[in-house]
């Protein structure tokens, strides 16, 4: 049981303290201390023939790796990662992949601010210990959802702010959820890229947090996702660029973020989508023409960016399309000649202040400023938040 | 009735039921059979170390076998026997001692409950207090250490 490894850390430990000792020079305890746990060292190694036992005082660091893990495992997970700080070895301890497992698996048994611990935490860690290699097969089916009645200090929260290797250890446990409701939270910290892995999630609503960074294109993993909902948070970044894989998804609300860059491309795939809401961001760049794939489409919020260009002329042929708030952007105000006039949609436009394209005369372009000039786009709006602002 | 050995030649002779306790002694009684009546070196443990293992043995030789690591409950370090409390009241030194002992003679509840003693030092403690406790140098630049707080700062005040 004592392979040479652990005898590697305990040499590596020991010197670093005996150079400290040395570089500081300033306490003779210290270099004591060191000397003597050299000696030690040295000492185990010839099993401890003559040394004077008083000198024997093991410490904490000569552990090996997998006890000092598992004494820090039994250490509250919202708490134990600060001790990182205490010295190189105990970082590198805690650190490991490795401990964030050891570490969640002893999750049930703390008492977080003497609530009750809720149902999901229990059943999913049981589901866990029971079948460790093999999570699929054991399942808990009476616990499927977290929303907001759970209390408000439920351990979701520090899945935010985890490394990754403790947010991709708690997915594991969420395996079988398919709502994850926790809007309106507080929540800081950022959405890990682990919650690309809940493959059976249909809801997952965060809005109103304070999550910051970037959206995870894991996201787009969640196949039979219906509802995500990240809006009045403080995301940044753009928006996932394989979001079209999302072919399930009805409503996509990222309102009211910090986001830019241009909107993907692979929104087209949406096929199912009922309202987007991108408005309140800082995208930029064009509406891309294969929103016109998306067409089951009735709102599209999209006011409030720098985005520009010609309006895709796809928009005049999604039949569903009731709803749609353009203004506080950057674009062409003409319309492209081939837009349907006979959209419903045409009106809407042209009262938001878009207007019918120039005529093509034999001359040449001839500009036609329109009569609806007066309407601005940016005072139609101005005066209209279609939903709560942060 | 079994021997065994220290690293500083203590001979001890127990109990086989005590001696089973050590899954690593086991499986050496298991290798060599019956019949041998050699003791077992444990290079590894110094005879104060031994006497002190042999005593939690002989505590705990009635116990139930451990359950297999699945079906035991999730560990919390609260939750202590009071003699085993006891037991441990001993110095820091000693207390690693044992735990590598047990870690090295692969005696499961006596390396949990060694790990969960020293837990209950660590927890609740702030940063500089685990240095102080365990006598540990800190052994990064000021300019890493401030890294690592920032990293962890959601749970510096836990």
């Amino acid at each position: 049981m004592a392979p040479p490894e652990k005898q590697l850390d305990t040499i590596e430990t020991v010197s670093g303290d005996a150079q400290v000792a040395e570089q500081e020079d300033e306490n003779e305890e210290e270099e004591c201390k060191a000397a003597s746990t050299s000696k030690h060292y040295g000492s185990s190694l010839d099993n401890a023939i003559n040394m004077d036992a008083k000198l024997l005082d093991l410490t904490l660091l000569q552990l090996p790796t997998e006890v000092v893990q598992q004494i820090f495992a039994l250490v509250d997970p919202r708490a134990v990662l600060k001790y990182k700080r205490v010295c190189r070895r105990i970082c590198a301890c805690l650190a490991a992949r490795h401990f964030a497992w050891l570490n969640l698996r002893s999750f049930d048994s703390i008492n977080i601010d003497n609530t009750n611990i809720d149902n999901i935490s229990i059943s999913s860690t049981k589901r866990f210990r029971k079948n460790n290699s093999n999570i699929n097969t054991s399942i808990n089916n009476s616990i499927n959802s977290i929303n907001n009645n759970s209390n408000n200090n439920s351990k979701h929260r520090w899945w935010f702010l985890w490394p990754a290797s403790y947010a991709d250890c708690y997915a594991t446990y969420l395996h079988r959820l398919t709502r994850l409701d926790i809007g309106w939270k507080a929540y800081t910290g950022s959405i890990p890229a682990a919650i690309g892995s809940l493959s059976n999630l249909t809801h997952l609503i965060l809005n109103e947090n304070k999550l910051s960074g970037n959206i995870p294109n894991e996201i787009c993993r969640l196949a039979n996702l219906q509802y995500l909902h990240l809006h009045a948070n403080n995301l940044s970044g753009t928006i996932p660029a394989d979001i079209g894989r999302l072919t399930c998804l009805k409503e996509l609300f990222l309102h009211h973020n910090n986001l830019s860059g241009q909107i993907p491309p692979s929104l087209g795939g949406l096929s199912s989508l009922l309202s987007l809401y991108l408005n309140n961001n800082n995208l930029t760049g064009p509406i891309p023409g294969s929103i016109q794939h998306c067409t089951q489409l009735k709102s599209l919020y999209l006011e409030t960016n720098m985005l520009s260009g010609t309006l895709p002329a796809g928009l005049g042929i999604l039949a569903n399309l009731r709803i749609v708030y353009l203004g506080m952007n950057f674009f062409e105000r003409d319309l492209p000649a081939e837009f349907n006039r006979d959209a419903r949609i045409w009106e809407v436009l042209v009262l938001q202040g878009f207007r019918e394209p120039a005529m093509v005369c034999m001359d040449g372009v001839v500009p036609m400023d329109g009569v609806i000039e007066t309407v601005s786009s940016s005072t139609t709006l101005a005066s209209f938040v279609p939903l709560s602002v942060k | 009735m079994v021997k065994i050995t220290s690293s500083d030649n203590q001979e001890f002779t127990i109990a086989k039921e005590i001696a089973n306790q050590s899954v690593l002694i086991k499986n050496m009684l298991e290798d060599v059979g019956e019949a041998d009546d050699q003791p077992i070196p444990l290079p590894n443990v110094s005879g104060a170390i031994l006497q002190k293992v042999i005593e939690y043995a002989t505590m705990h030789k009635d116990d139930p076998p451990a359950a297999p690591e699945e079906e035991t409950r999730p560990k919390s370090s609260e939750d202590i026997e009071e003699r085993d409390k006891e037991f441990m009241n001993v110095d820091q030194g000693t207390l690693f001692e044992v735990i590598l002992a047990a870690n090295y003679l692969d005696m499961k509840n006596l390396l949990d409950l060694g790990c969960k003693t020293v837990a209950n030092m660590i927890k609740g403690k702030s940063v500089e207090e685990i240095r102080k406790t365990f006598n540990i140098v800190n052994d990064f630049t000021p300019e890493e250490e401030e890294q690592i707080r920032k990293e962890n700062e959601w749970c510096e005040d836990r």
